[in-house]
């Protein structure tokens, strides 16, 4: 599997770090070796909608594979506080490179 | 922009990224029905467009035959294109925005949305002026339903557009 997956960025929950139109770099290996942590940008797969990635960062992480994850813009943002955590095996990579127009 | 936005953007065209949703439309609640109008009147213009270009005759050259091959791919490019934009941004509004209670409100809703998609379907596989111009008079028809659940007034008016199909617009005050 190719380490690197493209990803390009909609809706304003990531806000300022990420914004609608960017495109992200994601490193699908970077938990090979080591466990997710706090302030890791991540993207994964929807915990209630198949097919949807998110965006999102880690908040904390709750014994292995349980990742709250919550948006920069938390007023706006839907993550953990409705969703619950994440499981590991539901991540995608995490985010590496971010460009913007 | 940087070469890197440059050469993902590039890439994007080549073969599209898939979305990472920074999702946030519980919450926010930013929904606007002119999306799907605006790909709807796009679509029109497109198939406008498709109409008048000329076809080259038996005697054109080479590069009078390319010209038109290319103007047809693009024109047909972006119809396929805002046919899926204006059916995306229907079903986000059906989807997400609009409640149960505006359905009751609005029994006809379904409906319109179900047509609203057929239409963009077909105008999207075929072209087909009157699969867009019925297209956009469902957008407009859901638009309308759209801004009386926010309590607004509507008008209809020619758009400002080379297609001047008649639009609705919110009488914002």
């Amino acid at each position: 599997m190719w380490p690197l997956a493209r990803f390009r960025v909609e809706d304003a929950s990531m806000e300022p770090s990420l914004r609608a139109g960017d495109y992200v770099l994601v490193n699908r290996w970077a938990y090979a070796f080591r466990a997710p942590g706090p302030g890791d940008i991540i993207v994964f797969r929807h915990p209630r909608r198949d097919g949807m990635f998110l965006i999102k960062r880690i908040a904390s992480v709750d014994g292995p594979g349980r990742i709250v994850v919550s948006g920069d813009n938390a007023a706006w943002s839907e993550d953990s506080r409705t969703f619950g955590p994440v499981g590991r095996e539901a991540l995608v990579g995490r985010v590496i490179v971010r460009t913007r127009p | 922009m940087t070469v890197l936005h440059k050469v993902l953007r590039g890439l994007d065209r080549v073969r599209p990224a898939a979305v990472a949703h920074a999702h946030c439309d519980i919450p926010c609640g930013i929904y606007d029905p002119h999306h799907a109008q605006m790909a709807a009147h796009t679509v029109i213009r497109m198939v406008d467009l498709i109409g008048q270009l000329e076809k080259p005759g038996p005697s054109s050259t080479h590069e009078q035959r390319q010209e038109f091959h290319g103007k047809l791919a693009r024109y047909i490019a972006t119809k396929e294109q805002h046919a899926e934009i204006a059916k995306h941004e229907i079903r986000i509004l059906w989807g997400d925005y609009f409640k149960p209670e505006h359905a009751e409100q609005f029994p006809e809703l379904h409906d319109l949305v179900w047509k609203a998609l057929k239409a963009g379907s077909k105008a999207r596989q075929e072209i087909n002026l009157q699969a867009s111009e019925d297209l956009l008079e469902h957008a407009n028809d859901i638009a309308a339903i759209f801004w009386k659940t926010k309590g607004l007034e509507v008008v209809r008016a020619k758009a400002p557009y080379p297609t001047a199909r008649e639009t609705v617009y919110p009488k914002v005050h």
